[in-house]
């Protein structure tokens, strides 16, 4: 293949990504844009494999062989609700392909001192430091989502210390080595500075906030693969890393925002372990008000307008579908149905949505927070299921509390508020929710799934 | 004749086998200079980079792919239930 033709292809292939993010912005075209972006790559990847000079064609088939079969039975199999995990560990590899390509770069380029020039090593440094970082800090972040690990903050005295100092010997390294001492050992010993950093810098970061941490990271993979690509002096992997560094970065930012949080807090902010001090000025002896389904049932079935806003809770309760079936009994009897989704709801932006689209709850029935809260002072009833931290009122009202000034839905502007939750047990955040004992909240004590059964069928007999 | 000069061949070879009509590739031109063969070690790193990499691609298509699908169908089942 020409040189301009292989060129003129990776182009193809890298306004195939641009497009494919453009489509994926629409929910119409979206899937064609994740088809356009597959495209592409295979694009890319046959180009690649019919250049020149290459060799090692078995080796390199029984190793992509191998991550196809990997890449989608995981795709196929994984559950949905466990689709942040799944997203930290495909970026997580992604970044690990990235340090063991610069890796083997730096293995083969240099066996005598000397012969890289700054750019290469400083190229092939920052593809190892970021990659690995990413891969490491990936892993961890699946871990605490798979609950393998406490997604409580691991915090320790020093710690700040202790990162940044392996942080620094990291780049120490990495100057060394840029310095002229081309030494292997120098990178490996780099890779591995790299792997504990990322370990140590997620584990003080709590569960509620990995989705943010995976952003991160992925925007991190996104600029390994970049490096990369100026290693292996290919246009086209430099410009679809930055593609993913820069949505990466842009997500990131969109999730600070929607908790009104700045990554600085999230990285470094423990977030979690202020409880003790934050939410206390709520008195001692608060009483909250227990109902039951057959009560609840009499609600919503006489309710004009209800607003679900369901959280990560339900989908754990695998109460999607009972959800929907709850929704769809109360509009044969008039009663106007919509969901409340906050940003953050489930793990990752758009993953109650998906949740929900997967227990067949129809696309125009979910509405984003913001419209939701304009809606709400005119709704009957809320019912709460299984969210917790997204409708917690401290969030506008009290000062110390750990998420005050994080948006919220508003469901204590409503009429009545149902809480459907299985104990008193603060949420993912660890935090105090004062709108259990409000004066128009009821709670039912109950597992989401059997508590929408049980209206379901207490609607039915009415 | 096809020859292939590597990368530390002095130009002027290529230059003066091609001026007695040989067809000539060098390594430099083809972009693979300051690129030994690959050895073991290369290989099996590679080898792994291959294998992460892929499952990154087609991981990430496939499950993409996996969620808009069932956003897809909702609206239009719902027109037809209308």
């Amino acid at each position: 293949m020409s040189d301009n033709l292989t060129e003129l292809l990776f182009l193809a292939t890298i306004i195939s990504f641009i497009l494919a993010l453009r489509f994926l912005s629409s929910p119409k075209r979206a899937r064609l844009g994740n088809q356009l972006g597959a495209l592409g790559m295979l694009l890319a990847i046959v180009v690649v494999l019919s250049q020149e000079g290459l060799e090692g064609y078995g080796l390199m088939a029984i190793a992509m062989a191998i991550g196809t079969v990997v890449g989608a039975v995981g795709a196929r199999k994984v559950k949905m609700t466990a689709m942040p995990q799944m997203v930290a560990l495909f970026n997580g590899v992604g970044g690990g392909a990235a340090a063991l390509v610069s890796l083997a770069e730096f293995h083969n380029l240099a066996p005598a001192a000397g012969r890289l020039d700054a750019n290469e090593s400083v190229s092939i440094l920052l593809s190892a430091l970021i990659g690995s970082v990413s891969f490491a800090g990936s892993m961890i972040a699946f871990a605490k989502l798979q609950e393998l690990l406490s997604g409580r903050p691991i915090v320790y005295p020093g710690q700040k210390f202790v990162n940044a100092a392996i942080m620094g010997a990291a780049v120490t390294l990495a100057v060394v080595v840029v310095a002229g001492q081309e030494e292997q050992w120098l990178v490996v010993a780099l890779i591995a500075a790299a792997l504990v950093f990322g370990v140590l810098f997620v584990l003080p970061i709590g569960g509620a906030d990995m989705p943010v941490v995976i952003s991160l990271l992925n925007a991190f993979t996104g600029i390994a693969a970049s490096a990369t690509g100026f290693v292996l002096h290919e246009n086209v992997l430099i410009v679809s890393g930055m593609l993913v560094g820069a949505s990466g970065t842009l997500l990131t930012l969109k999730m600070g925002k929607a908790m009104n949080r700045s990554i600085a807090n999230v990285l470094f902010g423990a977030f979690g372990q202020v409880q003790a001090g934050g939410g206390a000025a709520i008195e001692e002896g608060r009483t909250v008000r227990a109902t039951t389904a057959e009560d609840v049932a009499i609600m919503l079935s006489y309710a004009r307008k209800v607003v679900f806003v369901p959280g990560y809770g339900l989908a754990v309760a695998q109460a999607q579908h009972d959800c929907r079936a709850l929704g769809e009994l109360l509009e044969e009897r008039g009663v106007d149905i919509k969901y409340g989704i906050h940003p953050v709801a489930g793990r990752m932006p758009g993953h109650m949505n998906v949740l929900l689209a997967e227990a067949n709850v129809p696309y125009d029935q979910l509405y984003e927070m913001d419209e939701i809260n304009a809606d709400l002072p005119q709704t009957d009833v809320v019912l709460v299921l299984g969210a917790n931290d997204v409708v917690n009122p401290a969030a506008k009202t009290d000062p110390s509390s750990p998420i005050y000034g994080m948006p919220i839905i508003e469901v204590d502007r409503a009429a009545a508020v149902v809480v459907v939750k299985r104990s008193m047990s603060p949420g993912f955040a660890g935090i105090d929710n004062p709108l259990f004992y409000g004066e128009k909240t009821s709670m039912l004590f109950a597992d989401a799934k059997a508590a929408l059964e049980q209206i379901a069928a207490a609607v039915k007999a009415l | 004749m096809n020859i292939k000069l590597d990368e530390n061949v002095h130009g002027d070879v290529a230059a003066a086998l091609t001026a007695q009509g040989h067809d000539v590739a060098t390594v430099r031109d083809q972009g693979l200079a300051g690129r030994p063969d690959a050895d073991t070690a290369t290989r099996i790193i590679g080898f792994f980079a291959v294998v992460l990499g892929t499952a990154n691609v087609v991981g990430g298509f496939v499950v993409t792919d996996r969620m808009l699908e069932m956003f897809k169908r909702k609206p239009s089942e719902k027109q037809e239930a209308e």
